[in-house]
């Protein structure tokens, strides 16, 4: 294993190893683990263990085979030894007694011998292209020859010829060759036999030996691999609770800063309002008009504060919603009068089309009317005449809400990062507020924690739709977001 | 006789241009800028409401709600909190420490203005 620990160079093995075994370990996210060794070591004795279990098969019915051919080779043999011994002695005692009797039996035994014969050279073809074999099967012919020559001399009375034949030196000779070629024979059947057995042993110590050595092997990969996926799973858990960790510090300096930010700002904010408004006395246009750009540009800055941390607390899922069954074209209603003196200053129209049978659906009304601000915003910004339209509709189980202009509308590279975090749109129309490139980032988590959607159609010169639903049944979604 | 406002704020900079705008629309102004400091001035004047920063030092701004709601005089006197922590834990906390009304900053001074009327109205 490798785990070097160079701190604590003394440290026993045992604790080294049980350090390496995981759970305390420090500095495990560092630390590569030899995922190739340990996959060599799982792969090969697995290979080997399945090459050897299908040798240890083959070899037990390749024992089984000679075993069987083993001992049916011997039964052929003496049969075939007994039925010789049978010829002899019917031939024999055909010619010595003259008795037609024997010559009966004598071709009774012969296809059972040459039948024995057959099986065997079947069973062993091998032992046919030995060269006893071939002296055997002459002898045997001669043999067969003398004894039905004898059987016939007999059968015309010649029994003199036909004792010569049978009992005579050449007789005997024959015999003797015969059944030495079958014990040479035998003797060879034995010896391939022997070796045969002889070869599946050691087939069978090795696979054996190789399987006792693959296992341990196998074992150990084994553990290393649980150790591993232990591992894993440590890690994980070590990364997830860093990532945890960093959120929650990204938060907490978000929230920081911008709450530290605050305090100077409310103290800018006052300072300016207050010459702004001639509380403090009267100003010249001049001085009025400076002041109000500083003005504009503290309210943006208190925004982008503002919009920072609502993001933050989307993101952290940190904020909370407050879900209440509301009318829907009533809160449109309100928003749009309440934008109505700003957007009829710039030379645009607004109107509303609202669907009067539009059902109720449970939404946080502040975050909702964030949103339709949001839109609006956008769209006054974007639109230098025509007009701005709000609708309201009934879509399936869902209510569609539009929010649409008649302004510069997005290109369609811009459409794809207009809901990303910090993006902004470029804006050829002079003198309109910046924003923070939060707006629509926040109104897309918001409608998400309305189990809802957000999109927009555009055509770059004509103006754009931007489009939000919320679901019918929020009975889901009523306690979302709760801290 | 003019109404009393009992301004606790420790920011000087915040402080001062308000209590300017308020003794403009005639309103006797008095300036604390610790927790300690606005309890005195509180049991010492009786103001007619209370402008309270949520972070003060000595005394925080929730204590110092909770001292005057506990007093039998000047218990029912309006509170408006001022703070710069916007987060849902700070307006609990305001509530149950018994303000009227929660304003985070910045503020618009017009605003609190209205409130402040609304309050001194009743």
């Amino acid at each position: 294993m490798v785990n070097t620990k160079k701190t604590r160079p003394d440290e026993s093995t045992q604790t080294h190893f049980l350090f390496s075994l995981g759970a305390s370990s420090r500095d495990l996210l560092g630390k590569r683990f030899p995922v190739k060794i340990l996959m060599v070591a799982l792969v090969m004795p697995m290979a080997i263990m399945g090459v050897m279990g299908w040798l240890v098969w083959k070899t037990y019915w390749d024992f089984q085979e000679t075993q069987f051919r083993d001992v049916r080779l011997r039964e052929l043999y003496s049969r075939i030894i007994y039925l010789d011994e049978m010829l002899t002695t019917s031939a024999r005692m055909a010619v010595a007694t003259g008795n037609v009797h024997w010559e009966k039996r004598y071709l009774g035994f012969m296809p059972q011998r040459e039948a024995a014969t057959i099986a065997a050279l079947e069973l062993a073809p091998e032992a046919l292209s030995t060269k006893e074999a071939a002296t055997m099967n002459t002898a045997k012919r001669r043999l067969l020859d003398l004894e039905t020559s004898s059987l016939d001399a007999v059968q015309s009375g010649r029994l003199d010829v036909a004792r010569a034949l049978v009992f005579g030196q050449e007789y005997d000779e024959l015999k003797k060759l015969y059944s030495e070629g079958m014990d040479v024979i035998l003797n060879i059947l034995q010896r391939r036999t022997e070796s045969a057995l002889h070869s599946q042993r050691r087939r069978t110590i090795f696979a054996v030996s190789s399987m006792a050595i693959a296992l341990p092997i196998l074992l150990f990969a084994w553990l290393g691999v649980l150790r591993m996926v232990s591992r894993y799973i440590s890690d994980r858990k070590k990364v997830e609770e860093q990532m945890r960790e960093t959120m929650d510090l990204k938060y907490a300096f978000t929230s920081m800063v911008s709450h530290e930010l605050r305090t100077p700002l409310a103290a800018i904010k006052e300072n300016i309002d207050i010459v702004l408004d001639q509380t403090a006395g009267e100003l010249n246009n001049d001085q009025q008009d400076f002041l109000s750009s500083a003005k504009t540009n503290v309210d943006r800055l208190s925004r982008l504060i503002n919009d920072v941390l609502d993001y933050q607390k989307l993101e952290t899922r940190q904020m909370n919603f407050r879900m209440e069954e509301a009318d829907m074209n009533e809160v449109i209603q309100e928003t749009v009068e309440s934008m109505r003196p700003i957007i009829e200053s710039r030379n645009v129209t607004i109107q509303m089309d609202l669907d009067p049978r539009l059902p109720q659906v449970a939404f946080d009304r502040d975050r909702i009317i964030q949103v339709l601000l949001n839109l609006l915003n956008n769209a006054i910004k974007f639109t230098s005449h025509g007009k701005i339209s709000v609708i309201s509709r009934r879509a399936g189980q869902d209510i569609q809400i539009a929010v649409r202009d008649t302004g510069i509308g997005i290109r369609k590279d811009d459409i794809e990062k207009l809901f990303r975090s910090f993006s902004q749109v470029s804006n050829p129309i002079s003198g309109s507020a910046k924003g923070t490139g939060l707006g629509l980032a926040i109104c897309k988590e918001i409608l998400s924690y309305h189990h809802g959607e957000m999109w927009v159609e555009s055509e770059y010169g004509r103006g754009s739709i931007f489009y939000f639903k919320l679901p019918l049944s929020t009975t889901t979604s009523k306690k979302v977001g709760a801290l | 006789m003019s109404k009393k406002i009992l301004l606790v704020e420790d920011e000087s900079d915040i402080s001062r241009p308000l209590a300017f705008r308020l003794r403009k629309k005639g309103f006797e102004v008095f300036i604390a800028e610790d927790g300690e400091e606005a309890l005195r001035l509180a049991f010492l004047e009786k103001p007619d409401l209370v402008i309270l920063d949520l972070m003060l030092p000595k005394l925080p701004g929730e204590e110092v709600c909770k001292r005057i709601r506990a007093d039998q005089t000047i218990g029912q006197v309006p509170i408006i909190m001022l703070t710069a922590k916007a987060s849902e834990i700070d307006h609990i906390v305001g509530k149950t420490a018994g303000a009227n009304m929660y304003m985070t900053k910045p503020f618009e001074a017009n605003d609190l203005l209205k409130t402040i009327d609304n309050y001194l109205k009743k």
